[in-house]
């Protein structure tokens, strides 16, 4: 039987999650802002999925230059190249850290899988019969990310 | 003393590979990108500790550490994962890992972790 998560039922541990990945693990301070990212810019988006019990997504995602500043605190080099795989590969990495951190209070039985990740301007991110039930942007004095958690369950007998 | 660090992903191979430098263990470090990789590692290269991701495509961390124990070997085996429910810690403690190293991490969780296995 699948579960279906209440809006804004896990916005907390998401704040408390991205704060300590954060601080602990690139220095860096985040405060939530109402700030949301624009489209037409060059953005990275890192998504995990959930099975099992509940189904869903967690999307981070931020800017190319951001995700470039996070990946130079993340790795500790000073001059990363902007064309760098790591760039990617630590938008994924932080995704995966926050997803897992989260994993502990979804429904027991949920599953993880690994990072999907897209790069480019003038996209969207939607999950089929998907519900955003957590979204927050964060700031940082690098610039800001988005979290979002995704709610892809479907409830027997809700208006089909 | 060699340690086998296996993580699909390379920001995480490197974020490892730097925080044990930071929590005072220089040992020889080689790494894995995939668990079928830490298999063909394990053919040419005598190892002593394995760190690994749980949360793997196709064979996990957890696949991996039954192999091991199944193909007879007593290597010392850790994970290093974001996921930590104690269902999870209690799966890898039946399994036979020593410590699982829950991300975010700091300097002091891997020295408390390894240096009862590789010494202060």
């Amino acid at each position: 039987m699948e579960t279906k998560l209440i809006e804004n039922a896990h916005q907390e541990d998401l704040d408390h999650i991205v704060d300590d990945l954060f601080r602990t693990m690139l220095a860096t301070e985040v405060t939530p802002v109402a700030e949301y990212l624009p489209s037409d810019e060059a953005l990275i988006t890192a998504i995990i999925p959930f099975a099992g019990p509940w189904k869903g997504d967690l999307v981070l995602e931020c800017r190319r230059p951001q995700a470039r500043y996070y990946a130079q605190r993340f790795l500790q080099i000073e001059d990363l190249d902007e064309t760098s795989d790591d760039i990617p590969s630590t938008l994924g990495e932080l995704a995966n850290i926050v997803a897992g951190n989260l994993k502990v209070v979804l429904p027991k039985g949920v599953t993880m899988g690994t990072p999907s990740l897209i790069e480019g301007k003038d996209y969207t991110v939607r999950v089929c019969g998907g519900r955003t039930v957590c979204c927050r942007s964060y700031s940082t004095d690098v610039g800001s990310f988005l979290v979002r958690l995704i709610d892809g369950s479907t409830l027997v007998g809700e208006g089909q | 003393m060699t340690i086998l660090v296996v993580d699909d992903s390379k920001a995480m191979r490197m974020i490892i590979r730097r925080t044990m430098r930071e929590a005072g263990f220089h040992h020889k470090l080689v790494e894995a990108s995939s668990a079928a990789q830490a298999l063909t590692v394990l053919q040419s290269t005598q190892i002593d500790l394995i760190l690994s991701d749980w949360n793997m495509p196709e064979m996990n961390g957890m696949d991996l550490l039954v192999k091991l124990k199944t193909d007879g070997h007593a290597i010392k085996f850790g994970f290093v994962t974001s996921e930590s429910s104690s269902e999870m810690q209690s799966t890898a403690k039946d399994a036979g890992a020593a410590f699982l190293i829950t991300k975010p991490f700091t300097p002091e969780a891997f020295r408390s972790a390894l240096e009862p296995i590789l010494g202060g």
